[in-house]
Order: C-alpha cells, then sequence, then structure tokens
C-alpha cells in the first residue's frame, strides 16, 4: 500500500531510484536492500530540485496564514526556512506534510506536480515530518518504533523481526549509536537519541526530505551540536533537510541556503555563505512599520504621568526549566510589552504573575504589598487580571452566555446573601455590550456564536469587570480582524489613562512596538533585554526599525553562545 | 433539499427538546397515563405513594452524580456509599449511639468518601472514573466485612420513622427528598457554586485562568456526591429495618441513567437538578409497571440501557443546535 503509489510516481521520474522501487514492489518488504546502497552510490548534485512550492495560498478564518509564499529545495541540501512567529512556516509544513491543503498554488515533487491530501500520502513521496512535540511511542524500543504502523511481515499476520532489527541496526550504525539502545524503550534515552531515532525513522522508509521543525530546542547544548552534525551529513548523503529553527547562530555550517518568510509571503532565498545574521533579522522583520503601529501608539494627549505609582514589581521569578531569574517592574498608566518568540517563556512569565502557576522562587508585590498567588484567583483577588492567548481554548467558556463569560471573574459583585442577581448580571452585561460596541444579538446569547474580535472584547469586558490595577493582554488581536484589533489598542490605551497599569504580549511587532512604553524581550525563560520606546517612536521610521532590529536581536541572538 | 425541509422540522423538534427537561416530562406523563389504562392496580394511592418512596432514593443519588456529571465529572462510588453509610449508622445505634449522632456519621462517611475520591482525582490526577471504580469495590468490601458475618438489623423506631412515618400525610422519605431538591436545584442554578460548577464542566482551563476555584469545586461536588449517596443509604436501610451486604449496589449506574435520561450531559457543562428527579422518577414509575404487568424485571434493565443511550444521541443533537443556533441559556434548573 505503502510502495504503490511511490512507484508509479517515480516511474515517471526515470532515475536510477527508480529500479529500487521496482526491486521493492517485486519483492515485498525488501525495504533493507536499499538505503545502503542510496546513500553511498549518489553524487551530491546540488542543482537539482527535489521540492518546488509555488505560489502557495492559504488561508484560515480571519487570517491569511500563506499568500502566495514560494519555496524550493535542492536534493541534498540542508535548506533554512526562517520567519517570526506567524510568518507562515508552520503552516507550509503542514502543506508539505499533508496535513492542511492549500487553497492555492502548487506543490511539485521531482518536477512532478502533486496533491498531498493525508500524511501517508506525504510519507510516499518521501516527504517526512519531525515535528517540535515528539511523536515516538514512549514505551516501545526504538526498533518498534522505527516500523510503527508498518511493520515487515513474512507470510500471514507474523513480523519479521530479523529483517527490521537488521534494518535498524544497520541505520543506527551509520549515526554511531550504541546497539544497546535499540533494546531499550525509548523514553529512557535522551533527547538527542530520541530525536536521531526518529530520523532513521524517516530514513528506514526512503525519506528524500525530511522536515525537522525546531529540533534542537529542548536539546542541552552539548547535544545541539551534535544533533546538527548529524543534520549536515544527511545532507551530503543526499537526503534534503528542511530545518526551521529560531536560534540564527544553528545556521552556520549546516545550511546551505535560506530562505526567508514574512506575513506569509516569500521575502529571500539566499546562500548562507553569501548572508548574515543582521541581513536574515533584517529581512524577517522587514522595512514597513506601518499603520498599525501608528494605531496602536500612545497618542500625543496621553503622556506618561509623571512619577507614577509602582503597581506590579516581580523580582527573580523562576520555575525549573521554564523561567529563570525575571524581574518586572509596571508602574501606573504605563503599557510593558513582552516581546520574544514562541517559547521563550513569554506566557510562563505572565501566567506566573497572575499565580497560574506554581514558582520555585522569587517574589510578586501589588502596589507595594507583597501578595502570595497559588492560583488566578488570588491573582484576580490581589488585582490582577489576564485576558489569555488562545482565546478558544483558554479565554470563553463555550456554552455560557455573554453575561456569564462577563461575570465569571467577579460573580461576588453579582451575589447577594449568596445568591446571583440575574437581572443586575444582564444589566452589567448590556452596560459593557454597549460601552464596549460588542457585536452580538443578546447577552443571552452562547458567545461561541460570537465573532472573535467580539469575544475577545467579552474577555476584556470579563477583566475590566473583576476592576483590576494590572491587566494583562495575551497575544490580544490573534486572529482577529483590523478593526477589530484597533478598537482592542482603544481598550487597553483607555484602562491605562485611568490609572491602571498594562502587560501586553504580542508577537506581531509593529503592534508590540506601537502600544509598549518599555520592551522586555524575552528568551529561553529568561530577560534577554529591556528597552525604553521613547515617546514619539511611531513617527520616526528610523527609530522604529532600529527597535526592531533591537529586540529581534535580543529574541534570537545569544551572547553566551558567541 | 428533503434534507433541507426535514431539517427545518427538526430544528423546530429540537428548540422545543432544547428546553430543560421538556421531552423528559413528555416522556413521564405519557408512561404515567399508559400505566395508568394498562396496569392493573397504578392509580391506587397506595401504589402511587410506594413509587414516589421508592423514586427517594434514586431521586437523591442523581441529583448528587448531576453535581459531579455537570462539572464534567463521574462518580461510581455512590452504590457502595449507600451500603457504607446505612450499615455505620445501624451499627452505631446498635452500639449506642445516640440516633441523630448516628444519622452525622453515617453522613460523614459519605463526605469521607467523597473526600477520598476528590483526592486523588485533582491532586494525583488520576482520572474520576478509574479512582471512583476503585472507591466502589473498595468500599463495598468494608460494607461486607462488617455485615457478612453477622447481619445488621435495626430496632430503633426513630429509624424506621425515616421512611415509613408520615408529616402532615405525606411521607418523611419523600419530604427529605423535597429539601433536598430545593437546596439542591437552588445551589446548582442560583449560587457562584453552581454557576462555577457549570463552568468547571465546560472548560475547566479557561474557568481556572478566570478566576474558578478549579480544585475547590472538583472536591465540593464529589463531596455533595458522597453526602447524599450517604443519606440515600442511610434512607434504604431504614425502609428495610437492615443493613444488608450488597445494599445499594448497581445505584450508581441507574444515577447516571436518571441524570442522562433528565438532560445532563454526559461530557459535563449541561444539566438540572430539575431534570434529574424527572429522569428519576420516570424510571421509577416504569420499574413499578413493569413489575405490575409482571414483565420480567430484566426488562428494565434493557429499557433503561437503551433511553441512556438515546438521552446522549439526544444530547449530541442539542449540542449542535446549540451551537448553530442562539437559545437561551443552556443552565437553570
Amino acid at each position: 500500500m505503502l510502495t504503490c503509489p511511490r512507484s508509479q510516481s517515480l516511474a515517471l521520474t526515470g532515475t536510477r531510484l527508480q529500479e529500487f522501487r521496482e526491486i521493492k514492489r517485486v519483492i515485498p518488504g525488501s525495504i533493507k536492500m536499499q538505503t545502503a546502497a542510496t546513500k553511498t552510490d549518489r553524487v551530491v548534485p546540488s542543482d537539482e530540485v527535489l521540492i518546488k512550492v509555488e505560489k502557495i495560498t492559504k488561508r484560515f478564518p480571519g487570517v491569511l496564514a500563506l499568500d502566495g509564499a514560494s519555496l524550493e529545495i535542492r536534493r541534498g541540501e540542508v535548506h533554512a526556512l526562517l520567519g517570526e512567529n506567524g510568518a507562515g512556516k508552520s503552516t507550509l509544513i503542514k502543506l508539505l506534510s499533508g496535513v492542511y491543503q492549500p487553497d492555492g498554488g502548487n506543490i511539485s515533487v521531482r518536477g512532478e506536480k502533486v496533491d498531498i491530501p493525508h500524511p501517508s500520502r506525504a510519507q510516499a513521496l518521501g516527504i517526512t515530518t519531525i515535528y517540535q512535540e515528539h511523536t515516538l511511542a514512549p514505551d516501545l524500543t526504538a526498533i518498534e518504533n522505527v516500523f510503527l504502523g508498518r511493520e515487515i511481515r513474512r507470510t500471514g499476520p507474523l513480523l519479521d523481526q530479523e529483517a527490521m532489527r537488521a534494518r535498524t541496526r544497520e541505520l543506527w550504525l551509520e549515526f554511531g549509536g550504541d546497539m544497546e539502545d535499540l533494546r531499550r524503550p525509548v523514553n529512557e534515552l535522551g533527547g538527542l537519541k530520541q530525536r536521531l531515532i526518529e530520523i532513521i525513522k524517516a530514513l528506514a522508509f526512503d525519506a528524500e526530505l525530511v522536515i525537522m521543525d525546531e529540533p534542537t530546542a529542548a536539546l542541552p547544548d552539548g547535544e545541539r551540536a551534535n544533533l546538527l552534525d548529524h543534520i549536515r551529513k544527511l545532507g551530503a548523503g543526499g537526503v534534503s533537510v528542511l530545518l526551521v529553527t529560531h536560534r540564527l547562530e544553528e545556521l552556520f555550517g549546516v545550511a546551505d541556503r535560506v530562505t526567508v518568510f514574512r506575513d506569509g509571503r516569500w521575502v529571500a532565498t539566499m546562500p548562507m555563505a553569501e548572508t548574515s545574521i543582521d541581513d536574515i533579522i533584517r529581512k524577517m522583520v522587514g522595512r514597513e512599520v506601518g499603520s498599525m503601529a501608528a494605531a496602536a501608539a500612545r497618542p500625543d494627549d496621553m503622556p506618561l504621568p509623571k512619577d507614577p505609582a509602582e503597581v506590579l514589581r516581580a523580582t527573580g521569578l523562576s520555575r525549573r526549566g521554564v523561567l529563570h531569574d525575571v524581574s518586572l517592574t509596571v508602574r501606573a498608566g504605563e503599557i510593558v510589552g513582552i516581546g520574544g518568540l514562541a517559547g521563550s517563556g513569554r506566557t510562563e512569565l505572565v501566567r506566573a504573575v497572575i499565580g497560574a502557576d506554581r514558582l520555585d522562587s522569587g517574589e510578586v508585590f501589588v502596589s507595594g504589598r507583597k501578595v502570595h498567588l497559588r492560583s488566578p484567583t488570588d491573582g484576580m483577588r490581589a488585582g490582577i487580571a489576564m485576558v489569555p492567548e488562545e482565546r478558544k481554548i483558554l479565554g470563553i467558556v463555550a456554552g455560557f452566555s455573554v453575561t456569564r463569560n462577563i461575570t465569571i471573574s467577579a460573580m461576588r459583585k453579582v451575589t447577594k446573601t449568596a445568591f446571583l442577581q440575574s437581572r443586575k448580571e444582564e444589566a452589567i452585561a448590556r452596560n459593557f455590550v454597549e460601552e464596549l460596541r460588542i457585536k452580538t444579538r443578546s447577552t443571552g446569547e452562547a458567545i461561541e456564536n460570537l465573532s472573535g474580535g467580539n469575544q475577545q472584547k467579552v474577555l476584556f469586558a470579563r477583566a475590566l469587570f473583576a476592576d483590576p490595577k494590572l491587566i494583562i493582554v495575551d497575544e490580544p488581536t490573534q486572529g482577529i480582524d483590523v478593526g477589530a484589533k484597533v478598537e482592542v489598542y482603544r481598550l487597553i490605551r483607555r484602562f491605562v489613562a485611568k490609572g491602571g497599569a498594562a502587560i501586553v504580549i504580542s508577537s506581531e511587532l509593529p503592534e508590540l512596538l506601537g502600544l509598549s512604553d518599555r520592551i522586555v524581550v524575552m528568551r529561553e525563560g529568561s530577560k534577554a533585554g529591556e528597552l525604553p520606546v521613547p515617546p514619539g517612536s511611531v513617527h520616526s521610521t528610523a527609530l522604529m526599525d532600529q527597535l526592531q532590529q533591537q529586540i529581534m536581536q535580543f529574541a534570537t541572538w545569544s551572547s553566551r553562545d558567541h | 433539499m428533503t434534507t433541507n425541509n426535514s431539517g427545518r422540522g427538526g430544528r423546530a423538534a429540537l428548540r422545543v427538546i432544547a428546553i430543560e427537561g421538556s421531552t423528559v416530562l413528555a416522556a413521564l406523563i405519557i408512561l404515567f397515563v399508559v400505566s395508568a389504562i394498562f396496569a392493573p392496580g397504578f392509580m391506587t394511592s397506595e401504589n402511587l405513594t410506594n413509587v414516589l418512596v421508592q423514586s427517594v432514593f434514586l431521586i437523591i443519588i442523581g441529583i448528587g452524580m448531576t453535581f459531579v456529571l455537570v462539572a464534567g465529572g463521574i462518580d461510581l462510588s455512590v452504590g457502595s456509599t449507600m451500603g457504607l453509610s446505612g450499615a455505620l449508622c445501624i451499627y452505631s445505634m446498635n452500639s449506642g449511639v445516640p440516633f441523630v449522632l448516628a444519622l452525622l456519621i453515617g453522613l460523614a462517611a459519605g463526605a469521607l468518601v467523597g473526600l477520598f475520591n476528590s483526592y486523588f482525582i485533582t491532586v494525583l490526577r488520576i482520572a474520576d472514573f478509574i479512582v471512583t471504580l476503585g472507591t466502589l469495590s473498595l468500599v463495598r468490601g468494608i460494607v461486607e466485612l462488617m455485615t457478612a458475618n453477622s447481619p445488621l438489623d435495626s430496632r430503633s423506631d426513630a429509624f424506621s420513622f425515616l421512611t415509613s412515618g408520615t408529616v402532615l400525610g405525606i411521607p418523611t422519605a419523600v419530604l427529605i427528598a423535597v429539601a433536598v431538591i430545593l437546596i439542591g436545584g437552588i445551589t446548582l442554578a442560583k449560587t457562584p457554586m453552581g454557576r462555577s460548577i457549570y463552568a468547571v464542566g465546560l472548560n475547566p482551563a479557561s474557568a481556572y485562568l478566570a478566576g474558578v476555584r478549579v480544585p475547590r469545586v472538583r472536591v465540593g461536588v464529589y463531596v455533595v456526591s458522597g453526602v447524599l449517596a450517604a443519606l440515600a443509604g442511610i434512607l434504604l436501610s431504614s425502609r428495610l429495618s437492615s443493613a444488608q451486604p450488597a445494599a445499594g449496589t448497581g445505584y450508581e449506574l441507574t444515577a447516571i441513567a436518571a441524570a442522562a435520561v433528565g438532560g445532563t450531559s454526559l461530557a459535563g457543562g449541561r444539566g438540572s437538578v430539575l431534570g434529574t428527579v424527572l429522569g428519576a422518577l420516570l424510571l421509577g414509575v416504569l420499574q413499578n409497571s413493569l413489575s405490575l404487568l409482571r414483565v420480567n424485571a430484566f426488562w428494565f434493565q434493557i429499557i433503561t440501557g437503551l433511553m441512556i443511550v438515546a438521552a446522549v444521541l439526544l444530547d449530541g443533537a442539542i449540542k449542535r443546535f446549540v451551537k448553530s443556533q442562539p437559545v437561551m441559556s443552556p443552565e437553570g434548573a
């Protein structure tokens, strides 16, 4: 089932590879014959195009994830795909691995236009994806994992253990692995070995393109270098690698070429040797700061208050493996932005501030008073409210009406002698609906029937109703349209104008720069840097460019490594 | 195009069904009328009183189950808890403990079982199904240890009065059930705790970040379930004037059936006390008329099973409907 469509597609390409496939078709289960030959015999022609993605488009409700993006991967090259969060990298990976279907454009493999309607088709085409989250079955051995769901069979239902063992050994040897490892459940092996087993798993089934999404993310420094070494060797052995990483410094000596995406569009493809980190960052952030920053910016008639009171002071926040000694201060009337890449600890930081996660150490003071936060309820009591990221999963309570979603954080304000006062609730909800211009048929409407932007406004109403001193908003404009974005900016502005303080997390740099008076940049759970955004910066393109580059540098470049 | 038409008809039907408890009320009325016509001796006051008192156990235990189910959990240990509280209560009285204190001991045992369950579920994060299945077996073992060698018989008149006595002509047990219905119904529908229970059942992650004390809610519903199961167990042993090793066995499934038939979602977040009460009455009337008609008792089990499946199917249909259509808020007692 696996070999058949593949052999057909290859029959057209007329390369020597075809012969292997023919053999395979004749002798089912003879996979073991092949890679050794493929790997050693194959020269590394660097001009042959293996995969070509042309003008591809992918739309999600409210978002254009890919907007006519293109990419070309040559045989045997390690190709790095770079871009900010939301640039469309993940979407492209999912299109290539058959998880999503494109809305426009073409994908060609070895010169043939192909459809990849499901992941098994991608595998049949020789495309294997190794995702960021580990996908090995933790309790099975390496051999069992490599052949999981694609076991080599003898006649009948029996498995050909010998063939599978031999094949795995042969590949494992190429990676210099210890044969003992193959007998143990993979969860007893370290991160590096697990990654390598995933790579072997790909090679065992003739992957010609291995896509790796942040392969080094969870590895300690030493193992990281080792894995990168293996990735380079893959390329040299004729297997192409599409590498997605946020650690730009890793690319040198590993990647042959690099492609930069921005906002779902192709920006540039360059040989690694002819570019620099600065150049890449410049291409990632782009030049246009654009109108979003201006829309978010502090109005000139609303200057920062002089000598403002301190609302939040957090010192030495640490949580093993997640946060390392992060300190943060926010004053009344101020908006502090938190920048950094996805997974850099931004969300973890604010979750710690509101009490959602237990801390190993660190102290939090609200208005100068030390508070002990053991749950978001405590955070709420101390005067901190949060509008979380991932509105649908962590924000709204689907199944509840707009009213109930608004009052849930401060039910005691609508409770009299132990009973909820539904009339008062309704009145409050109606006020918010009017004031925040929430578009809904009624306050009794189930919240899941509202548009994303209006759901977000309901969550703001929820936070505001709790009457906080500090409001934390995590990716406040994710997946909502431009009009709603501007209204969300207005809400945050209005809150701080009345003496509140705000923390904003955003992956969109223009938004972050526009809203923030000060930006803290996170990287790998630590504070990588902090920079003030002088009032009126949005009016100076040069200043905005400089700030963007500084943020990206803090976010991607660790001084520790160089 | 036919799908369109039937879809529209289906929508109209669903709109009525989505009104809490309307289906089960209609079913109850139909069953009642059918029983009155066909089942000999159904409409005598003696039989109707009997049906009511018989249903009391299921109503009380079903309300506890409703709390747990609405919060997104499940409690399989209630049947065993019934046995435990009855046995403890009679055992205490027989050893000279005053009546009221013996009752409190029985109820406290239920609370303890609830705390035990919720400790494993909320602190050790073991699946509720597994934990309460374990408790079912564990507690049943204790009950059997207590009752197997020397059957516990009650000689207390006050204890018997709980189920056989009347106040102003109404059976005491029915009055107790009415009190539980009122308190349970109001708690779930009108208090912040009740609202929190729905929120936890609908989306625990967002409820937590919104400031709902999710672990506390979970502990609360299991304790409520344990205490109500204990109360039902005390009433059951009062009615039998003894504590049997197998008392309450199988009640956990009947309680889930009563809640599900009454419109409580087994996935959490939807349901009401009133619906469960109607569901319990429906099962009570069904069992009674089948036995009056001398139908083999196994048929009751078969029909109950079919009703659970039908109720879950209906719940799914309603959920899809609510999603596609603005409806009145889906909660309320």
